[in-house]
Parts: C-alpha cells; structure tokens; sequence
C-alpha cells in the first residue's frame, strides 16, 4: 500500500517536472512564438496527407486542372491560386511544408548524432584520435556544400533523400567542433575523475557523463542544422538540380522563375519565400527557448526547493 | 625528471586509519593517485611495489585497474561540489558505481542499495532524486561519501574531504567518517593540511615534506612529542591555546626545489639546524620507538630536544 503510494508519487513527480519545463518554455516569448508558427506548419505538413482525398485534381505534383491553362490567381476553387500549368498552389504549399519537416529534421538529426559522437570521441580521446578526427573535420568543413551538391545534381538525378544524406554529410564537422571543446572542459571537471575512480570505463564516461552534458547544446546545434539543411535545400532547388519528381518550396520558385511569373504572379512567388523564412526562423527561436528548459544550470533555483 | 614522492614507505591493517599531513605540492595527493592507479599520463611509478591484499597494484593492466576502483579502494574527492555530475540525479549517480561493479543485479536490489547510503550518510530519502545543484555543500560532501562507499571498498582514501567546508559542517563529515569506518571495518588514509583534522580521525600519522615522508609515528608520539625539525614547525604554525613551549613559529620559507635538490637532507635549506652534514649527506631513518621515527640526523634531533 505503501509502495504504490510511492510510485504514484513519484509518478506525479516527473508529470510535476514535465509541466515546470513547459513553463519556464512557454514564459519565453521566442519559445512561444516558435512554438505557434510551427504548430501552423505542421498543420499544413500534416494537411498534405489528406490532399489526395479530394480526388487527382489537386495532385501537387500532376493535379492540373482542366479548366485552366495559365496562371490565374486566388480564387474559390484555388485558394492560392494556380500555376502556368493549372496545378493549385495552396496545394503545392502544403506539400512543400511536409517536404521542408522531413529535410530539415532528418538532415539535422544525423548531422548532429554524427557531429557530437565524433565531437566526443575525439574530445576524450584527444591526441592522435583527436588530431585525425578534428583534420577530417576541417576538410569537409571547408569544402562548399552548395557547389558540391550542384554538381553531384548535375551529374546524377538526386532522390531527395540522397540529398538530405548529403546535407548531413557536409553539416557535422561545426557541430563537433563545439561538441569537442566542450568535451575538453568537461573532460578535466572533478566528477569525470570521480567516475574513473568508481571503476567507470571511457565508454561509458562519455555516453553516461559527458553525453548529458553536451545534449543541451546538441539539441540547440540541432535546430540551427534544422535551418540551414532547409535552406540548402531550397536552394538547391530553386536553381534547378533539386529531386525533380518532389514538390518543395524552392521547386516552387524555380517554377516560377522559369517560367517568367517572377513579377507576374505575386500570389505565387511570395508564399514560399514567406514560408521558408517563417519556418527556419521559428525553428532558430525554438533552439533558443530549448536551451533554457535542457539546461538545469539556467533553471531558477526555486524550482527544486 | 621530477621525483614527486620518493623513498615512501607505510602500511596500514584492516579498519585503521592513516593521515597524511603535509603543505602544498608536498606529494600527498600523489601518494593518493598511485593507489587509485590515476596519475597523469606523463608520471610513472619507476621502482618499487604496492601490495593490498597480496596483489601487487604496480603490475595491473587497465582493465583490471578498473574493475578493482571503486570496489576495493575508492576515493573522497577535495572538491565535493564539483565531483558530481551537474546534470545527472544524485541517486543515479550513486547507482552507476553499484551498477558498473555489479552489472548482474536487479534495479531494485540497486535503488535498495542506494537508499541504505544515504540513510548511513544522513540524508533524507525525499532528497534521493535531486539535482547536485539543489544539495548543500555538506550534503554534496555527504553524497560523495555515499558513493564512496556504495561497493563497501576495503580502502578509502579521503582527500582533503573536509576543505571549503565551515567548521560545524566540518565536525559532521569527519563524524560520519568515522561512524562509518567503524560500521563497515574500512581503512582510511586520510590526506590533509589541517593537522586538526588528522589529529582528530587518524590514529597513525605521516607528516610529508618534499615528497618524502619524514616523521612517522602514532597520533600521540607526532603530536606530543614531534622530533624531525619539519615537524616541529608545521606543529609550531598551528595556533592553540595552550601553546607548545618549546616550539617556535617559523618564518615562511619557500619549499624546496625538486629538481634541483639530488644530495642531502630536502628540508635542510629551511632547517634550523645548519649543520654541514646536513647539505652533504642524505639523513637516515632514526628510530625513537617501535612505532616513532624521524627522517633525520640523530645529532640532529638530539640537538633540538636539548634546546
């Protein structure tokens, strides 16, 4: 009886920790700010979904509809409109914002699992592990991602989950850069030495006493690679070698660009411009307002008292 | 090359208690790093033997190093308030040392483990699952001592255990040290500046000067009657009441240079005594009882005693 009393205090305890978390988050104007825009954004990303539903007409891809053989602008049937081939914008929007979540967030999570793993690694390690690992780093930290993808792009038709692994690929050296020196500083803090006294083997000090301690600032280099992996990609897009079989928001601009609507169609050209600068920034004030609530260091001191 | 502990020789029994005593940069930490086989990677053990238990310390590899900290010796760090991991659970933390060295047991028998430390350290159950920065500096000290002593080791070494603590706190720690090395028959070496401290918890002493030990006796014969010049001056420093007579306090000299010093006595160049051999000629172990002896001249000490 006892027992479960304990457990269902304890139980109350973490829900009493989550929702302290979600406050100091949610006092946070950037956090709320972020946390609102992006909700909007996933609406539209999940909205995609169910697109197909209202039949092959708003396809964001091969919808056209038959009625239309230029651009035309806002009305009932098209929200935002259509493009010089009859396909609905909004439609493409939404597709767009689905493909910008899944750039964006997978770019960034293996670009920061890899980036902190080898930060650490070579941190602890130091010497010639640390020396090989960190000139590697150096490498792909000064070869131009951009151009480099352009010209695999032009050379071969990139899937677009062949370029998000190559984002990935190009985006870890920064963060294990700052993984490393932070790494450093922690590595001649009292409690590693503590835990090598405990018998604890160097496995488990970087993955058990160093991970937690680096994973505030992980989880903020994550949501700056969230940013720019989307921004690399609508670049890529919009000159033209993005995954031609996959609607985004940069295709959209290249569409319109290419096809002569640049100052035609403003009802084309400004949502997607206005969506990527809206999502990248809301994702940046979100890593801001994160690194508050992971870091028990900046927590009040009130809380646990 | 610098020899930062040399000619060190001691041995302790089962559930007694060790101090070392000695100023800054005098090797006692060393001393404490070579038995956790922790020193830095550019120092090395080059001639001689530890032996605990019969096992010879000097020839272990890594992997065995690791699985004998923490287990059968461990250690209380100088500097509690940093020797825990900010962002990690208190108790977790104390579980980890249980897990590592007993990977096979349950996670209850663990967090029941856990809990048996902190009640022997006093600290109350609710506070079991806090964050390092929401303890005291002597409840931090506390949890250390819990971790210390979580896999029941049969030597703990207590570095400076008790600095940067206030008095009153001070009185505690050293309490529960002892109360637990009575209750789990553990031996503590015990390292400190503070001869109050040592004095208070350690039945034999050693007072280390430059590396080297140079009095070493039980508490009574260092105390009450100190013999090597050194000693009777860190004594002399030490401000009481009921002063020592025959003590002077000395004025601060510089300590000496290890790389510098190879012939003679390494407290000559501080030593009251100026005597020409001193220079010369390294000073042998003077034995003044079964248990007393003093690293020095025998005119020497006989000298000063008559003074």
């Amino acid at each position: 009886m006892k027992k479960m009393e304990k457990e269902s205090k304890n139980k109350n305890h973490s829900i009493e920790r989550f929702t302290k978390a979600w406050a100091i988050f949610i006092k946070n104007p950037m956090g709320k700010t972020a946390l609102i825009i992006l909700s909007v954004f996933m609406l539209m990303a999940i909205a995609s979904f169910f697109v197909p539903f209202l039949g092959p007409v708003y396809h964001p891809m091969t919808g056209t509809d038959p009625n239309i053989t230029y651009s035309t602008g806002p009305s009932l049937q098209h929200w935002l409109g259509t493009d010089f081939i009859g396909r609905d914008l909004f439609v493409q929007l939404l597709e767009g914002a689905k493909v910008a979540f899944i750039v964006g967030l997978s770019c960034a999570f293996i670009s920061v699992v890899l980036g902190t793993a080898i930060g650490m690694i070579s941190g602890y390690a130091g010497g010639i592990v640390d020396t090989v690992l960190m000139r590697v780093a150096d490498i792909f930290m000064v070869l131009p991602s951009l151009v480099i993808l352009l010209i695999l792009a032009s050379l071969w038709e990139l899937s677009i989950w062949v370029i998000i692994f190559i984002i990935a690929i190009m985006r870890w050296p920064s963060v294990s850069r700052i993984i490393r020196s932070q790494t450093l500083s922690l590595k001649s803090r009292p409690f590693i030495e503590a835990s090598k006294v405990a018998g604890a083997s160097d496995l488990r000090i970087i993955f058990k006493h160093i991970m937690p301690n680096v994973l505030p600032l992980a989880f903020l280099y994550m949501t700056f690679r969230v940013t720019s992996a989307i921004l690399v990609e609508a670049a890529l897009s919009f000159l033209g070698f993005g995954d031609p079989g996959q609607v985004s928001w940069g295709m959209m601009l290249q569409w319109v660009w290419s096809s002569g609507h640049m100052f035609q169609a403003p009802y084309w050209l400004l949502p997607p411009g206005i969506c990527i600068s809206l999502l990248t920034l809301s994702f940046y004030m979100l890593g801001r307002a994160m690194d508050e609530v992971l870091d028990p260091r900046l927590r009040k001191e009130e809380e646990g008292a | 090359m610098v020899k930062a502990v040399n000619n060190i020789s001691f041995s302790i029994d089962q559930g007694c208690s060790l101090g070392f005593v000695g100023e800054s940069g005098c090797g006692k930490t060393t001393i404490g790093m070579t038995l956790m086989g922790l020193l830095p990677e550019n120092a090395s053990i080059l001639k001689g033997d530890i032996i605990f238990n019969d096992k010879n310390l000097t020839r272990f590899n890594d992997e065995k190093w690791r699985a004998f900290r923490g287990k059968e010796i461990s250690m209380i760090f100088q500097a509690a308030m940093n020797a825990l991991n900010p962002v990690i659970r208190v108790d977790e933390q104390i579980a980890e040392v249980i897990q590592i060295h007993n990977p096979q047991m349950s996670n209850a028998d663990v967090s029941n483990q856990v809990k048996k430390m902190f009640s022997l350290v006093e600290i109350p159950e609710d506070r079991l699952r806090d964050f390092p920065h929401q303890y005291s500096g002597g409840m931090k000290q506390r949890a250390i001592i819990a971790m210390a002593l979580a896999c029941a080791p049969k030597l703990i070494i207590a570095d400076e255990p008790t600095t940067a603590l206030d008095v009153i706190v001070q009185d505690q720690i050293l309490k529960e040290i002892k109360k637990v090395q009575k209750a789990l028959n553990t031996s503590v070496i015990f390292i400190s500046h503070d001869i109050a401290v040592v004095a208070d918890v350690c039945k034999d002493i050693c007072v280390m000067y430059g590396g080297q030990i140079v009095e070493k006796g039980t508490r009574e014969e260092v105390f009450k009657y100190p013999r090597h010049p050194y000693t009777r001056a860190l004594l002399g420093s030490y401000l009481t009441l009921d002063s020592y007579d025959d003590i002077t306090v000395p004025e601060i000299r510089e300590a000496p240079d290890l790389i510098t010093i190879t012939r003679g006595c390494s407290f000559s160049t501080n030593c009251n005594c100026k005597s020409q051999k001193c220079q010369s000629q390294t000073p042998g172990w003077v034995n003044l009882s079964s248990t007393h002896q003093a690293l020095c001249f025998e005119e020497v000490i006989h000298k000063e005693k008559n003074d």
